[in-house]
């Protein structure tokens, strides 16, 4: 798009109806991501992480958050992106996800948190075919905020423990 | 006729104006009504479901006054009968026989009704949780009469009375009444206690659809098998499929069937096919309720397909379209019922019977259009058509355990029914975009048989039906005097708190303190930590339930069991004033079930067997609970003939489990009787013998954290002892120090440590590594090879070995750097996201706020043998 307008030339798709609301941004490696603010319990600082043998790699392992034990996924090794120090930046966000009959609380490992963006309808689009390295099922659509582009995530698949189960049966237990 | 309509619909007109005129505080003009239903019913050609209607009115007036049902409701449903029995008469003041049947059929048949009462919902759960513990009492008082004691009779009587009551506020007018007839039959004495306990059971299956706002319906069979003797007719009515009231869908589907008659036919072949058709439903209905028994009996199943299958043909020979339609919707659900692909239920069952009903209907339709009248179709038989042909969702009872909303390839893996692979496959082509769903995909292409499928999707079902239920049990009963200890020592815990806080040298922390306001510091602390020690425990007692109920439930299984088997036993309990967690005692009621019924049907022998062994006729099956060591015990005894060790052995031989000739101890002979499938029965009965139970037995426990142990002796008896621990929450720990990472260790289950001398560790084999201890040896486990944990030291002698003994009693030794602490922890569970993970039995919350992994031997032990073995 040549000027700096916020509207496309076709008006709102279905999805982006589906999908407008309020996202909170964050940043991994390159990349600017964003999370349905519904999902999203709290934010807390990086914090001791007490490793639990025997999991994927993208589970760090586990921390205390407020008597409760939740485990932490570290979305760069999830999204296989390249391996960094955590710096003072890396923060913890808590999600709750439904997972079955219940919610469950999990912490995800990200580089830097943004801001809270209100996202239009009109901005969001599909997500267009990339075999890069995020795979698509995470992706809920692409928003669209100025020039910057979000990738908007679905988090209850990326958290989803599917693959877990797949992972564990292989391993034979 | 002319004559007799206006009188009736006078009658009519009469019946309108007297419901009007219900006046709770003026009898008579309830009164007036029965002359007014006396003449309705004597006039002449009215149908008898016209007459059982007013029969019921009559009834239900007669049950107001008496003061047995509340007035106000009663006139409420009064109106309504009358209003709808007026209203279609209005619309055709012609008299017919037609019309006058789709009345009763219409207006209430008392179950309708119910359907449409909005059930207050709060109340309803309110009087299903209080109900819950006063069945166990009913089902104790039942056998305590059993047993000759009277004052249980009266006991019985009154629990009768209120549940009448109870029931009567609730608006379920046809519960009421049949609690008030069983009340009749068990005054005159002459109610059995069987009979009893049936209905206890069905009040058992029916609060759960009670609680869904679906009372169910009571059938003929279901009065006698309480032993009530019905005569109304309008019970033994099949009921309809459930239409809200079709008043209006009557009139307007007037679709005549006598247009359809091709009149070109010999009418004689229309008098075959009535009487033909009416022999296959009479048949078909008399199937039908044998499948309501159990609906998974196939002969009942083809006998009702080809039924269907006739009728059909047989309307379709004379072009009888309606009729063919709804034969034929039936047709195929019984198809798919006879080839597996769905197992029907009492819901499916129900439905049935209504297009049975549907079917005859329309058949005496057709009579009645032979004789030149001009009849509308059934009201109901769009409804019907619709809902047969839309029957697609199986139901199942199958033995399959499906964790509350667990996913199909979940349950399908799990119940070990389809190879994980498979399932795997299958998920894979959903996640490249076959958007079939996961059943068909498996059973199109993976060639998975449809009758698992549809077990696996009956237990999604259930499963899912469970969980529901689960959300009314969510209170428990505490004892007054437990809360007030609490409270008190609440109060005292804020006491001491303030007192720390105005202690001198908090108050000010920069002045260095004399060793005499230390000590006092210290002591105000400790105190304080006394009585958080004491509202801990406190309030988990609150959780404590006695195993009382368990038990009792046992007892009764035994009964059944004993008259079933034909073999006396006589169930003794002791110490079921034992208290456990509330969990635990939910889940050790199958495990218990499960051993029972094994001691009952393996354990003792027949009466005969008895005697020519010299034991006393009546087998002796004792259970008992006590607490010992922080644990509570559960142990099952029986004076039976025990385990024959060389058949376990032999039978284990047989399935490849152990080489023969190995020598085993008997621990762990008896432990074999834990694998899955193995059975020594001879035969499989439907109590026990498919080797299901023990193994869930098993891990049931191990889920509690508890553990299983058989002692037996062949000819004697056995002894099943089931150990759970106090305390779920709180353990004592050791804290052990691998690298830079920490982890805990249950000190229950930790035997000693040791620093390892030069010497006392060998390798085995360039793998494994085993320790002397004293005499034994015993295997050494490295955590850093086990967990991934980076140890500080390479050689084992730098570091300790801790021996920990898990439930079976294995042993191994336990390598790590250095014992840090030993600590009471709290256990909080890892976080769900993750599953199950090996050899962690939880996490801990250790004093810095860091969480510690808290180790699970056994499944360390199994994973060691797993590191050796790759």
């Amino acid at each position: 798009m040549a000027t700096n307008e916020q509207t496309t030339m076709n008006g709102p798709s279905e999805l982006g109806l589906a999908l407008a609301g309020k996202y909170l941004t964050f940043r991994l490696g390159n990349e600017e991501y964003g999370l349905q603010i519904l999902k999203v319990q709290e934010i807390i600082r990086m914090q001791m992480v007490t490793r639990v043998p025997r999991t994927p790699n993208y589970l760090r392992g586990v921390i205390n958050l407020r008597g409760k034990v939740i485990p932490v996924v570290d979305l760069r090794r999830k999204f296989a992106l390249e391996d960094h120090e955590d710096t003072e930046r890396t923060c913890i966000i808590v999600v709750k996800i439904p997972q079955g009959s219940a919610d469950v609380v999990m912490g995800i490992i990200i580089d830097d948190v943004r801001e809270v963006l209100d996202i239009i309808a009109e901005n969001i689009e599909e997500t267009p075919c990339f075999g890069a390295n995020v795979e698509a099922d995470f992706i809920l659509g692409i928003g669209k905020i100025g020039q910057a582009v979000k990738i908007l995530l679905d988090i209850d698949k990326v958290l989803s423990t599917d693959e877990l189960k797949t992972l564990k049966s292989a391993a034979g237990v | 006729m002319k004559s007799v309509t206006s009188h009736f619909s006078q009658r009519v007109c009469d019946l309108r104006e007297c419901a009007q005129n219900f006046n709770v505080f003026d009898l008579p003009t309830f009164t007036n009504l029965f002359p007014i239903l006396d003449d309705l019913c004597l006039a002449p050609n009215t149908p008898s479901a016209f007459k059982s209607q007013c029969d019921r009115i009559k009834k239900m007036i007669e049950t107001a006054i008496l003061g047995d049902a509340p007035l106000e409701t009663t006139i409420i449903k009064l109106r309504d009968v009358i209003t709808k029995m007026v209203k279609t008469l209005e619309k055709h003041p012609d008299y017919q026989e037609s019309e006058l049947k789709s009345i009763s059929e219409i207006t209430v048949p008392h179950q309708q009704s119910q359907e449409n009462i909005e059930l207050d919902s709060d109340l309803v759960k309110m009087f299903i949780t209080n109900q819950k513990s006063q069945l166990d009492d009913f089902e104790v008082y039942v056998l305590e009469v059993e047993k000759g004691n009277n004052a249980a009779k009266e006991a019985l009587r009154r629990y009768l009375h209120t549940l009448k009551g109870e029931f009567g506020v609730l608006d379920l007018s046809e519960y009421a009444e049949l609690v008030h007839d069983l009340e009749g039959i068990f005054a005159a004495n002459k109610l059995t206690m069987d009979q009893l306990l049936r209905f206890k059971d069905w009040l058992c299956k029916m609060f759960p659809t009670l609680a869904e706002g679906k009372p169910i319906r009571l059938l003929a069979q279901d009065y006698e098998s309480f032993g009530i003797v019905k005569t109304n007719t309008d019970v033994e009515q099949q009921p309809l499929a459930n239409t809200p009231s079709a008043t209006t869908s009557a009139e307007s589907k007037s679709e005549s069937i006598q247009k359809k008659i091709n009149l070109n036919l010999d009418p004689s072949f229309f008098a075959d096919f009535i009487t033909e058709s009416r022999e296959h439903i009479h048949t078909m209905e008399t199937r039908l309720l044998d499948l309501e028994a159990d609906p998974t009996a196939e002969d009942p199943i083809n006998a009702i397909f080809r039924g269907c299958h006739t009728i059909k043909g047989l309307a379709g020979f004379l072009d009888l379209s309606e009729v063919q339609k709804v034969a034929h919707a039936m047709e195929s659900v019984m198809d798919k019922a006879r080839n597996h692909q769905f197992v029907l239920s009492t819901a499916h069952t129900d439905l049935l019977l209504a297009s049975s009903d549907c079917i005859k209907d329309l058949v005496n339709r057709v009579e009645a259009s032979l004789r030149g009248e001009d009849i509308p179709l059934p009201a109901n038989y769009e409804e019907i058509n619709s809902q047969l042909l839309s029957l697609d969702i199986p139901d199942s009872t199958s033995n399959i355990q499906a964790a509350p909303l667990a996913r199909i390839g979940e349950i399908l893996v799990d119940s070990a029914l389809v190879p994980a692979t498979q399932v795997e496959d299958a998920l894979d082509k959903q996640k490249h975009g076959d958007a079939r769903r996961l059943g068909e995909i498996l059973m199109v292409d993976e060639g998975i048989s449809p009758r698992i499928l549809g077990q696996a999707l009956g237990a999604q079902v259930q499963a899912k039906q469970q969980a529901q239920l689960q959300s009314i049990e969510e209170s428990v009963r505490v004892p007054v005097i437990r809360l007030d200890q609490l409270i008190d020592a609440i109060g005292e815990a804020v006491i001491a708190q303030s007192m720390i806080v105005a202690d001198s040298v908090i108050s000010d922390l920069t002045k260095p303190a004399t060793p005499d306001e230390r000590d006092a510091l210290r002591r105000k602390v400790a105190r304080a930590e006394l009585i958080m020690r004491q509202i801990q425990e406190l309030s988990m007692s609150l959780r404590m339930v006695s195993v009382k109920a368990v038990f009792q439930k046992m007892a009764r299984l035994a009964r059944d069991l004993s008259k079933k088997l034909e073999k006396r036993v006589d169930l003794v309990m002791e110490g079921e004033n034992t208290e456990l967690d509330k969990s635990v005692v939910e889940n050790i009621g199958d495990p218990l079930v499960h051993m029972v019924r094994n001691a009952l049907d393996h354990g003792i022998e027949t009466t005969q067997e008895r005697r020519a062994a010299g034991k006393p006729d009546v087998a002796r099956v004792v259970l008992r609970a006590f607490h010992k060591a922080g644990n509570i015990f559960i142990e099952i005894e029986d004076d039976g003939r025990g385990i024959s060790r060389e058949r376990v052995i032999k039978k284990a031989v047989s399935q490849g489990l152990i080489a023969s000739g190995t020598n085993i101890s008997d621990h762990d002979v008896f432990q074999l009787l834990f694998r899955p499938g193995f059975s020594t029965a001879a035969q499989v009965t439907d109590v026990s013998g498919r080797g299901v139970g023990m193994d869930v037995v098993k891990r049931n426990i191990e889920a509690l954290r508890g553990s299983i142990d058989i002692t037996s002796e062949e000819g004697h008896g056995s002894k099943f002892s089931i150990r759970l621990p106090l305390t779920l929450a709180i353990i004592d720990g050791m804290v052990i120090r691998v690298g830079v990472e920490r982890f805990i260790l249950p000190t229950l289950q930790v035997i000693e440590t040791l620093k390892p001398k030069e010497g006392q560790i060998e390798s085995v084999l360039g793998k494994g590594e085993i320790i002397h201890v004293r005499k034994d040896i015993v295997r050494v486990v490295r955590l850093s090879k086990v967990l991934g944990a980076k140890s500080s030291f390479n050689m084992l002698m730098d570091g300790v070995v801790v021996i920990v003994e898990d439930a079976s009693g294995a042993r191994c030794g336990i390598a790590a750097d250095e014992i840090l602490d030993q600590q009471q922890v709290v256990i909080k569970n890892i976080g769900g996201g993750m599953g199950e993970v090996p050899g962690i039995a939880g996490g801990a919350i250790m004093n810095s706020g860091e969480v510690s992994l808290i180790l699970d031997v056994s499944g360390i032990v199994r994973l060691s043998k797993d590191v050796i073995n790759s």
